[in-house]
Formats: C-alpha cells, sequence, structure tokens
C-alpha cells in the first residue's frame, strides 16, 4: 500500500506549455481528473437545482392560487385558458420536481460532487482508481438530462404519473396524457443516472479499500470518507433492483410484458393489452431501491457535516467509531425498512408489522448520532462562520425530519398520514433541511480548497439567515396540513369540504418559498464572484486536520506535492501534543512523543 | 487595501444584479396576464368555404367576431343577446351565467366564480368546443356544445334538451366516460353551470349560423353596417341588424320550447318486477332485440358487444369529413381532433351512460340518440302497423337490462380477474 | 454575533412547538388545523397513538433543541475562552443513548402491533362460527354492505340490495354518493378499475389503496351522523384532485329508507313532465 503517486510533479510538467483546443477539450471537458469531474458535477447539479426549484414554485403557486395565471408558464402554454394550468400539467409540475431533485441534484451532488472531488483528496491518493470510469460516470448523465429535459416537450410534456410511477397509471398508455412517451423518456433518463452512480460507487469503493496513503487506516478516515464508501455499497447493491424494474416497465409499456398489469383493465374506454401481473410488484422493486436511496442521500452530508463540525468546535468528533457503527447501521437496516412505503398499499398486512419493528430501529442509529454532534459541540470553541452554521442547522433540521419520521414508522398512525403532507414535511426536512443545508456548507467550506479563494462570509451569512427563516416557514406548517389530512398531488385541494379552509396556510408556504429560491440568487452571486474576486485562500484557511488541506488550493493533478504519511486519526483538535490547536494527520508526533494509538482517533 | 477594493466591487456588483434581478422578476410575474377568448369555429367557417367554393373577407370574419361580442360578450364578463320581443329570463338566466364565468375565485361574501374554468375548461374548452388541453387526450371526446346537439336527453331527435336533461348530466355524470359527476357540489353551483352550458350553446349556434350567413351574402356584402351608416343608411342598417335578431330568435326558440317536449312515459302496468313477469318480458325483448322492426343486432351485434358494425362516425365527426383526407387535414390544422369512429355500446357491461333507470332506456330506444346513428326505433301508428308498442320497448328494456347478468357476460368484465382477495 | 445565531436555533424549538400547540388548540388562524373529527369508534386509537408519539418526539424536539443552543450560546468561542475539552466521547453515554432510544422505540412498535390487526387483519365478524367462540378460525366475517370501485376518476358505488350479494340485478347503483349507517359495524369492498387509486375517509381513519386485480374490505363503526369527505389518497391521473366523493352516515331507518328511495328511483319505469318548477332527483 505504499503507493508513491506519480507525482504533482509530474502532471505538472506535462501540462506546461500553452493550451490548444485538443488539449483545453480532455483538460476542462473530458478530464480525466476526479477534481474537474467533480467540479463539472457540481456545476451541473447546481443548475439543475434550480430548474428543480422553479417546479416546486409551480406547484406551490398552484396549491396558493389555483387555477390562476400561473407566471411564465400560464402565458407561454396556456394563453387560451387565461393562464390557468392544465390538471395534467400539476401532474407533470410534481413529478418533473422529485426526479429533478432527487436524480439530477441531491445524489449526483453528494456522490459525483463531493465524493468525487474529496474522496482521493482525504485519504492521500493522486486521482480515482479508475479515472476512465470516473469520466465516464459524469458524462453518462448527459444521456439522462437529455432524456428526461426533452420530455417536456414531447406529447405529454413531461412525465406524470409521480417520481414514483406506479403502474397501472405510469404503464398504461392510455391512463394519462404523460403515460406516453414522455414516461418513457423518464424511464430511460433514470436509467442513464443509474449506470452512472453504478460507475461512480464502484469506483469510490475500489479506491477508498485501495488506494489510501501509508498510515491511512480505515478507522483513521474522515466521516466524510466512511460515509461516502458505506453510500457507495448501497448504491451498488441497490441499484440494480431499480434498473431491472425499470426494464420492466418499459418492455410492459412497449412490448406488451405483464409483469404489473393484472388481466381486464379497461382504462379510457380501452383495455390494456397485457395481463397477469401485478402493480404491487413494481412498488416492491421500486422501494427496495428507493429507501436505500433515501439513505444515499443523506449518509455523505452526515458526514460531511460530522467534519464540518469537529473543525469549527476545536474538538475531536465525539464518538467516532459509534459514529462509524451508525452510518453502516442505518445503510444495513435500511435495506429491510422498504415497506413502510406501502402500509397501505394492499400489501400484506403482517408484512406490516415486520417492517414497522424495522423502520422503528433504523431511527436509533440517526438518534445515536444526532446526540454525538451534540457531544461534539459540547465544550468546544464554537466559530459560527457560514459552513459551521449551515453544518449546525442540519442537526437541527435533521432532528425535525428523524421525529416526523418516527410517525410514519408506527403502522396505525401511517394509516392516516400516508399520502398527506405530512409525508411532504418529513422528507423535506431531511432532504432540504438536512442534506441541501449541509450542501450548502460543504460548499462554503471546501470552496476554497476547489477554487483557491475565500467565498464572502457576511453574505453566506446572509444566505444562510434567509434560508433557514424561508425552509423552515415553507415546510413546518407542512406538518400541521398533513394532520387534518391534506393529500399530496392534487391540483386542486379545497374543493373538498374538510380541506377548504387550508388555503391561507397554503399561501403563506407559497410565499416562503418563494422568499426561499429568491435568496439563492445571494448564494450564487457569492458563488461565482468569489471564484474570480474572492480573498486569496490558502492550504488551509480553517485550521483543518484532515488530508485534503495539506494540498494546495486549489490541488494540481497528483493531489500533493509530498507523499502524505499519516500518523492519526482526522480530529485531534486541542490535542495536547502540540501547542496548536489543530494537529494535521500528515503531520509527525514531536520527537519522543508517542501517539497515543496508530489507529487513535 | 485589497479588502477595499472588493468591497468597492462588491457594492458595484450587487446593484446592477439588484437591478436585474428586480426586472427579471418583474417580467417573470407578468405585466398583464392573459386574457381567456373565444376561439372562432375556423372548422366550421372552414367547412362553409369549401362548401360554398368562397373565402371569407377579413371584414366579413371580424364582423361575426363582433357580433357575437355584442351578443354574448367575453368569457370574463359575458352577458346575454338583447333581442326586442325575446325573453332569454328563465332558459338563461345572467346572474347564473355569471357566476360560472371569468376567473376562477371566490367574492366577499365567500361565493365561488369562475366554475366553469374551475371544473370544465381544461375538457370544454373555454368557448365549450370539447377542445380543452385534455380533450385530446379522452376516449370519448368531450362535447362540443356548440351545435346545440346532446346525446342524453329526454326529447327527440333535433329537439334541445330539457333543462333537467342537462342538471341530470352534470348530477350524474355520462357513466363509463370522463365526465364526473358534480352532485357533490352546491345546487346553486350546479344550476349555475348548467346555464353557463346553455350560454355557451346558444353563442356556439349563433355562430355557426352567421357563418351560414355569410355564405349566402353577394360579394362584397357585410353582415352588419359600419354605426356611421345608421343615418346614412338606415333602411339597409337596421334591415342587417333585424335579420340578426331573427337569427339569434330562430337559435333560441328551440331551446324554449324543449322544456315542454320531454317525452311522457306511460307508467307500466303494476306487476312487471314480478319474475314470471319479467322473464316472459325479458323472452319477448330478445325476440325483438333480434327482429327486424327494431334491428338491434344490425350495430350492437350477434353478442350484444358493441361489434355489429364500427364505421361510423358521430355527427360532430361527420362535419370532418373523415373520408376525405384532403380536406380533413385542412380540418385538423384548425385544431379539430383525430376523427374517431363512434362503437355502439357494448351491452353487456352494464354500463349506461345516460342513465341506468328504466326510463333512460326507455328513451334512448324511443328517442334514439342525438347526434348518433342510434335511431329512434319505428313507433306503432295507424300509418305505421309495424311498429313498436310502449310494451314492445319495455320488452327490450328489460331484456337490456337483463344481459350485464346473462351467463354469457363475465360480469366483472368491466373489472379486472380478481386473483387475490384481501382478508 | 454567536448570541444572535444561538436564539436564531432556539427559535426553532420555541416557534416549532408553538405552532403544534396553536394547531391542537385550534386558536385564531389555526382553528381547524388538526385532526379532523373521529366519528370511527375504531378510529380512536390512531389518534391516541398519534398524540402518544407526538408528545415523545416533542420532548426530544425540545430537549435536543434546547441543548442545541445552550451549547452554541455557552461555547461560543467569542464569549468563551475557554480551551475545548480534549475527549473522544464516552461508552457510557454511548451506551445510555443506544439502549434507551432502542428500548422506547422497540417498544413503541409493539405496542402498536394489536391496533394495525384491529385496523386490517380483524374483521368485524357476524357470527362466531360452529365452535361458539369468536375469534377463531371459523367465524363467519360479516359481509360487505356495499362495494366502492375507484375509477379515474369517481367511486362507483354498489349497494348489495335485498338479497344482501353484491353482483346481483338488485344492487342499488350510486357514484360518487356513499350513505351507510351509523352506529353500527360497517363492512366495505373495495376494488379498482383501471389504476391504482386509495379509498381515504379521514374522519373515519380509514385508507386503503384500491389495486386493480384484488379485492379488499375495510370496516368501521360510525357513532356520530354527518356528511364526510371521501378523498382518493393515491395519484390516479390528471383528474386524481376530482376524485371527491361524499359519505354520509345516518341511522338505520334513515338508510334504509334512502336506499329504498334510490332503488325506488333506478326502476323508475314512468314519467310525467311536470309543469313549471324542476323535478327528479
Amino acid at each position: 500500500m505504499t503507493s508513491v503517486p506519480a507525482g504533482a510533479l509530474g502532471h505538472a510538467e506535462k501540462h506546461a506549455g500553452g493550451i490548444e483546443l485538443g488539449k483545453f477539450i480532455r483538460t476542462y471537458v473530458f478530464s480525466l481528473d476526479h477534481k474537474i469531474i467533480g467540479l463539472q458535477f457540481l456545476f451541473s447539479t447546481l443548475l439543475w437545482f434550480l430548474v428543480g426549484g422553479l417546479l416546486a414554485l409551480g406547484i406551490r403557486w398552484q396549491l396558493a392560487w389555483p387555477w390562476s395565471d400561473m407566471p411564465v408558464i400560464g402565458r407561454m402554454l396556456f394563453s387560451g385558458e387565461g393562464g390557468q394550468i392544465a390538471p395534467e400539467f400539476y401532474t407533470t409540475l410534481f413529478t418533473m420536481h422529485a426526479t429533478v431533485m432527487i436524480f439530477f441534484v441531491i445524489i449526483p451532488i453528494l456522490a459525483g460532487a463531493f465524493g468525487n472531488y474529496l474522496i482521493p483528496l482525504m485519504i492521500g491518493a493522486d486521482d480515482m482508481a479508475f479515472p476512465t470510469l470516473n469520466m465516464l460516470s459524469y458524462w453518462f448523465m448527459w444521456p439522462a438530462f437529455f432524456c428526461i429535459g426533452s420530455s417536456f416537450f414531447m406529447p405529454g410534456n413531461g412525465a406524470g404519473s409521480g417520481w414514483t410511477s406506479y403502474p397501472p397509471l405510469s404503464v398504461v398508455q392510455d391512463a394519462a396524457p404523460s403515460s406516453g412517451l414522455s414516461q418513457t423518456m423518464w424511464l430511460l433518463g433514470v436509467t442513464f443516472v443509474g449506470v452512472s452512480s453504478m460507475m461512480g460507487s464502484v469506483n469510490y469503493m475500489t479506491t477508498i479499500i485501495q488506494m489510501r496513503a501509508p498510515g491511512m487506516t480505515m478507522f483513521r478516515l474522515p466521516l466524510t470518507i466512511w460515509a461516502m464508501f458505506i453510500t457507495a455499497i448501497l448504491q451498488a447493491f441497490a441499484l440494480p433492483v431499480l434498473t431491472a424494474a425499470g426494464f420492466m416497465q418499459v418492455t410492459d409499456r412497449l412490448i406488451n410484458t405483464g409483469f404489473f398489469l393484472p388481466e381486464g383493465l379497461v382504462v379510457n374506454n380501452s383495455a390494456a393489452a397485457s395481463g397477469g401481473g401485478q402493480p404491487l410488484l413494481w412498488q416492491h422493486l421500486f422501494w427496495f431501491y428507493s429507501h436505500p436511496a433515501v439513505y444515499i442521500m443523506i449518509l455523505p452530508a452526515m458526514g460531511m457535516v460530522s467534519d464540518i463540525m469537529a473543525c469549527f468546535a476545536r474538538k475531536p468528533i465525539f464518538g467516532y467509531k459509534p459514529m462509524v457503527y451508525s452510518i453502516s447501521g442505518i445503510a444495513g437496516l435500511g435495506f429491510i425498512v422498504w415497506g413502510h412505503h406501502m402500509f397501505v398499499s394492499g400489501m400484506q398486512p403482517l408484512l406490516g408489522m415486520a417492517f414497522m419493528v424495522s423502520t422503528m430501529m433504523i431511527a436509533l442509529p440517526s438518534a445515536v448520532k444526532v446526540f454525538n454532534w451534540l457531544g461534539t459541540i459540547w465544550g468546544g470553541r464554537l466559530t459560527f462562520n457560514t459552513p459551521m452554521l449551515f453544518a449546525l442547522s442540519f442537526v437541527s433540521m435533521f432532528v425535525i425530519g428523524g421525529l416526523s419520521g418516527i410517525f410514519m414508522a408506527a403502522t396505525p398512525v401511517d394509516i392516516f398520514i400516508h399520502d398527506t403532507y405530512y409525508i411532504v414535511a418529513h422528507f423535506h426536512y431531511v432532504l432540504f433541511g438536512g442534506t441541501a443545508m449541509a450542501v450548502f456548507g460543504a460548499i462554503y467550506f471546501w470552496f476554497p480548497k476547489m477554487f483557491g479563494r475565500m467565498m464572502n462570509d457576511s453574505l453566506g451569512k446572509v444566505h444562510f439567515f434567509l434560508t433557514f427563516v424561508f425552509l423552515n416557514g415553507t415546510f413546518y406548517l407542512m406538518h400541521v396540513l398533513g394532520a387534518v389530512g391534506f393529500p399530496r398531488r392534487l391540483a386542486d385541494p379545497y374543493d373538498y369540504k374538510i380541506f377548504e379552509h387550508l388555503q391561507p396556510v397554503n399561501q403563506f408556504i407559497t410565499v416562503c418559498a418563494i422568499g426561499m429560491v429568491a435568496s439563492q440568487a445571494i448564494f450564487a452571486f457569492n458563488f461565482f464572484h468569489s471564484m474570480f474576486f474572492g480573498e486569496r485562500a490558502g492550504r488551509n484557511p480553517w485550521k483543518a486536520n484532515s488530508l485534503e488541506w495539506m494540498a494546495p488550493s486549489p490541488p494540481g493533478h497528483g493531489n500533493f506535492d509530498f507523499q502524505p504519511i499519516i500518523y492519526r486519526g482526522p480530529y485531534e483538535y486541542g490535542s495536547p501534543e502540540v501547542a496548536t490547536d489543530y494537529y494535521p494527520q500528515t503531520q509527525p508526533p514531536p520527537p519522543g512523543v508517542k501517539s497515543k494509538s496508530p489507529g487513535g482517533h | 487595501m485589497r479588502a477595499e477594493s472588493i468591497r468597492s466591487r462588491l457594492s458595484f456588483w450587487t446593484g446592477r444584479d439588484a437591478l436585474a434581478a428586480g426586472l427579471l422578476l418583474a417580467f417573470a410575474a407578468g405585466c398583464g396576464a392573459p386574457e381567456a377568448e373565444f376561439r372562432g369555429n375556423l372548422v366550421y367557417v372552414k367547412r362553409k368555404e369549401i362548401e360554398g367554393q368562397t373565402e371569407f373577407t377579413k371584414p366579413q370574419s371580424a364582423d361575426m367576431a363582433n357580433i357575437l361580442a355584442a351578443y354574448f360578450g367575453t368569457p370574463d364578463d359575458p352577458h346575454l343577446p338583447k333581442v326586442p320581443g325575446l325573453e332569454l329570463g328563465p332558459l338563461v338566466d345572467l346572474d347564473r351565467v355569471k357566476m360560472s364565468a371569468g376567473k376562477v375565485a371566490s367574492d366577499k361574501t365567500g361565493q365561488p366564480h369562475g366554475l366553469y374554468r374551475e371544473h370544465c375548461v381544461h375538457c370544454h374548452g373555454v368557448t365549450g368546443d370539447g377542445l380543452g388541453p385534455t380533450a385530446a387526450f379522452l376516449n370519448p371526446y368531450p362535447r362540443d356544445y356548440r351545435m346545440g346537439r346532446f346525446k342524453f336527453k329526454s326529447t327527440v331527435k333535433g329537439q334541445r334538451p330539457t333543462h333537467e336533461d342537462l342538471r341530470k348530466i352534470l348530477h350524474d355524470g355520462v357513466a363509463g366516460t370522463a365526465m364526473p359527476s358534480f352532485k357533490v357540489l352546491d345546487n346553486d353551483e350546479v344550476e349555475s353551470l348548467v346555464h353557463y352550458v346553455k350560454y355557451l350553446s346558444l353563442r356556439g349556434e349563433v355562430e355557426r349560423r352567421l357563418a351560414d350567413e355569410v355564405v349566402e351574402l353577394s360579394e362584397g356584402e357585410r353582415l352588419v353596417l359600419d354605426v356611421s351608416e345608421k343615418d346614412k343608411n338606415p333602411e339597409s342598417f337596421n334591415g342587417k341588424i333585424a335579420r340578426l335578431n331573427e337569427i339569434v330568435t330562430e337559435v333560441v326558440q328551440p331551446w324554449l320550447e324543449a322544456d315542454g317536449l320531454a317525452v311522457p312515459i306511460e307508467e307500466r302496468t303494476a306487476g312487471w318486477e314480478d319474475p314470471e313477469a319479467k322473464a316472459k318480458s325479458i323472452a319477448r325483448g330478445r325476440e325483438l332485440f333480434y327482429g327486424s322492426i327494431a334491428n338491434c343486432v344490425k350495430c350492437h351485434g350477434d353478442s350484444a358487444l358493441g361489434d355489429g358494425q364500427i364505421n361510423d362516425y358521430d355527427d360532430w365527426t361527420k362535419e370532418l369529413d373523415p373520408a376525405k383526407p384532403d380536406t380533413l387535414s385542412q380540418y385538423l390544422a384548425l385544431g379539430a381532433l383525430e376523427p374517431r369512429n363512434i362503437r355502439p355500446r357494448n351491452l353487456r357491461l352494464g354500463i349506461y351512460r345516460g342513465g341506468r333507470r328504466p326510463i333512460d332506456l326507455y328513451w334512448r330506444i324511443a328517442n334514439g340518440i342525438d347526434g348518433t346513428p342510434m335511431p329512434a326505433v319505428p313507433m306503432k301508428t295507424p300509418e305505421n302497423e309495424k311498429g313498436l308498442t310502449p310494451d314492445d320497448i319495455w320488452n327490450i328494456v328489460d331484456y337490456v337490462r337483463s344481459l350485464p347478468y346473462e351467463s354469457l357476460s363475465k360480469q366483472d368484465r368491466q373489472q379486472p380477474q380478481i386473483t387475490r382477495e384481501r382478508l | 454575533m454567536g448570541r444572535f445565531w444561538s436564539l436564531l436555533f432556539l427559535s426553532v424549538p420555541i416557534l416549532g412547538t408553538l405552532a403544534f400547540v396553536l394547531a391542537i388548540a385550534g386558536v385564531g388562524p389555526f382553528r381547524d388545523h388538526w385532526l379532523p373529527e373521529n366519528v370511527n369508534d375504531y378510529g380512536g386509537v390512531i389518534d391516541q397513538l398519534f398524540m402518544f408519539i407526538l408528545y415523545l418526539t416533542g420532548v426530544i424536539f425540545i430537549g435536543t433543541g434546547v441543548a442545541l443552543f445552550w451549547f452554541m450560546w455557552k461555547y461560543d468561542a467569542a464569549k468563551n475562552a475557554q480551551p475545548p475539552v480534549y475527549m473522544h466521547g464516552s461508552h457510557a453515554l454511548e451506551i445510555v443513548w443506544s439502549v434507551l432510544p432502542a428500548a422506547t422505540l422497540l417498544f413503541i412498535a409493539i405496542y402498536q402491533m394489536n391496533a394495525w390487526a384491529d385496523q386490517k387483519m380483524r374483521r368485524p365478524v357476524a357470527e362466531a362460527g360452529p365452535d361458539g367462540i369468536e375469534g377463531t378460525e371459523d367465524d363467519v366475517l360479516q359481509a360487505p354492505i356495499v362495494e366502492v370501485t375507484g375509477r379515474q376518476f369517481e367511486w362507483r358505488i354498489r349497494y348489495a340490495g335485498e338479497d344482501n350479494v353484491i353482483g346481483t340485478p338488485d344492487d342499488v347503483h350510486q357514484v360518487n354518493d356513499l350513505h351507510l349507517p351509523v352506529n353500527e359495524d360497517v363492512v366495505i369492498q373495495i376494488k379498482s378499475m383501471d389504476v391504482l387509486h386509495s379509498f381515504f375517509l379521514p374522519h373515519v381513519r380509514v385508507k386503503q389503496d384500491v389495486v386493480p386485480g384484488m379485492k379488499q374490505f375495510v370496516w368501521f363503526h360510525g357513532n356520530k351522523a354527518g356528511v364526510y369527505d371521501i378523498v382518493c389518497a393515491e395519484l390516479c391521473g390528471w383528474g386524481h384532485y376530482k376524485m371527491r366523493g361524499k359519505m354520509t352516515l345516518e341511522s338505520r331507518e334513515k338508510f334504509d329508507a334512502w336506499l329504498a328511495g334510490q332503488y325506488a328511483e333506478q326502476e323508475r319505469s314512468g314519467f310525467q313532465p311536470k309543469t313549471g318548477a324542476d323535478e327528479n332527483d
């Protein structure tokens, strides 16, 4: 395992001299360098973040002012009706919002952007194990972008059966205007994303296992890497099921196989061609992947938050090994809870009991992590800069999201709150309040490493404050709506006597949502402005311990201009062995001092 | 030093960016929302042009639009034609129409407005032309009100529906189609929508008649003269107005009469529900079903599955001349929906679009179904000894109602085979 | 600034709890912003479980929120010159906060199994069966009084009629308008004609996806007459929001009368136009 990197120096020499078009394309477009690929993922996903956010605003607009003239869309697509959207367009809005956010934003930004960028740097490798495969994993996203982006312009104007795509609605072409070509394109797009993710996960697992620098034992890895590692394993085991299911849905749609369609269906006055299948089969297969997927969407965030919090508390992470075991526990348990999405689906009720137990138990490792984060800041010396604020908000928001999950795990309670806004509140708290906040924090934190400049901290705090306030204004009251039984995915809920009076709350939520999206303009400005005009950063502006902060900012090819040797874990802040309050992993111990333990944390 | 210059640069960018963002938001929010407008009956006009081998001039088309606006207003601001001697009152009430018209909203008292746009527009279209955004996808297509023809009613073919007929369709929906039941709405709201449907239907019919009128005009002649001509040429001016009022009256008259034209049905002789009597009736009905007078099997098929013949079209589709691809392509380019054959009903499903009561089925058989090839069955009269009597029709009704439960029908055919029974 | 941020984070447990308190109390703008009235004898357990979990999670929410605030306040580097405590964790604490939550969660899970079984597995029994004991395998389960079939985009309803068998000529057909007797065990058979729908009765705490190819049963015991909503709770296409139904719970006498009236109307075989006012339905 004593690998001498090809040498940042060697790489640097190769790229001395002028840049021609071919070189430019190889350096910045079809690059094999994990950092460039990571940045490509970052830019693409941030752009799709904007698209997904705008789609959400469409949903919110309709819920606040149903059948009113929708901005931009109303005049573009529905001017004949005075700007009011058609009901099937609403189904497209929420389907594509979820699809874009899950498959084009959260999963790729965590694994593709941060995983790619940080893994070799944090473990002391010069690049990923399979650089070409890495590049391909990015470029395989583009056919997905194309498929799903173009589905907006096809008959049906975009898939509209929910991101969950349950048959028979999604399979029978006559069941919905969007179940024609648009749905097929959606399935294709998701398949491409799956392939991209598989490539990535193979790369990450191999790199982390095989390419760690000397002295970097598994228990000296930062939690970010542990999280990325376990996430990669999740991806590898869960994705094939989704791919198979997607394939089965494509064949059901196009060549009349009967995996998911029972006999005798008459939809929109046409008889479905095939039969003998089970709609529930899709749900089982889909959720077998998609439940681990939600852990894929949070574990890397948890890892990054741990690193950020330890750094700005100037304290070791509290309970490193329990944290690692918790991540593993979440991942492992994550494979046996998928049925909690299906409690009222018609699945055998006895299974409901089994899934209730496993789902309740999965709250445990998450709780342990929350306590450990609290333990990390207890007794620390906290600096409240932008990354730290986002990391702290992760903890606060994740508590809300996690606790609301317990209601859903309770099967009898889920009878009432399933498919209501209680669920919407829950997953937005964990995905936006949790993961997205962690992603913002991670961007502010690692921006200096990526671009050699600091992001503006004052603007960052303004961004944080506005986002924090508006996110809570948007999602918290959804719990209350859910308690009333306010269902998801209804284009006009106020027709029901029981929901008539809930429009003002929805309007409040919409105004907050608009504020939330608008606030991101500050972030966008800060991001791009700082890239060119930000204060220059040295190698280690945060005085952190982990390995990436020993490399230049930004690192050149081959990452390190020295051979990293690791002496300790990444959380030795405030160590009595040194005078400084941080103790980088590669810093040799003072003469005569024996490090507490080689695998010490 | 550096920090300062960055700060000053910062404010420069922030100011410009803020302005740009503000402008963008203002544009996006829309300075002036699009207003819904009635769409002209371009397909019918094109048809008249092809028939009459003429072309509507711009002024003539503008005349049509202006006349309709003058008589009927706009989707947001409707009014009813004011024609001397024509009392629209009970037929179409303007207040009720206004409740359904316009944008979806509720006023200060909580009364809803814009009901048509809330519930109907995305299938039936703003103009009531059956061309809403969802229409092309539905099977069968939503109704185009502009011909004034409605399928399921208590009056005979060629007559308008009664108020009650329309209200029943809204209340019960049309089973087996995408037309839902609106019985969960308040009575007021349903009434308002019925009035609005009539409003759209009247407007559509007037438009068609105007198009017919234009074809009859001589070269360069207009439907109506400029206001400036009123004093210069009073006879011609007033004459044209009178002609237009005449057209409107001719359109409204059948509607006014319709409420009194519901076909009465004599109550059946008591005891018809007794199993024995019923069995006899069903047997006789079967004979008539296969017989030559009613000749139901010709269209509904030997097994009543609706497969007797499937090549015909309903009247709304026939206007598109589906057999002539050249003209058809022109109509499609103007927004008409792909022609589909009309299928005779599969009587073994137990789904009856116009209602499942015996009187509903009686009406379908005795009156035929307007707008479709389903004919009124020939009744026995002094002139026609071979026709059917009301009792005969009842026999057929009984037979048809028994079909879904016959052994040949799988009772659950319209419902998927039950493969799993959960507790 | 650290004080400001700490207080901002404190606002989370404060405002969060406040929102729920106001919603439960139904105060001001939060009137009727809580669980709808439950009119099912068997539904109360769901509300109780909901509230129990709410209190439990509420305590944890406030506890962790206040702890987060307090640590942010106390250990703000700008206000606190103490060096950070160099420690890697505490085995004792790890055990405590692993075992306690695990036990609690397991308890909640097991505690609810009975309620779940009652809702989904134990259909009301009509008779005890040959062995004379209720609750055993040979019980005769109560037959459904009505069949509700979800269809794009309506609820098609079919009552068993006089012969108490669903699927015969004497069935009473309805659409969207479900009447049921109150103060009785009611069993409903639910199916789908085309795609997935979900039969959701908020006031009765019943929800079950209707799956094409599957026949399922839901049951409840209504205890208050009134008119309640039927909501579709599974995306079924563009008209998912339109699948609104009306459920009327009324006394057995009224229900029987209504059903008889519906049947009579369904069998109506005479029509005389009335002069003037509207007739029908």
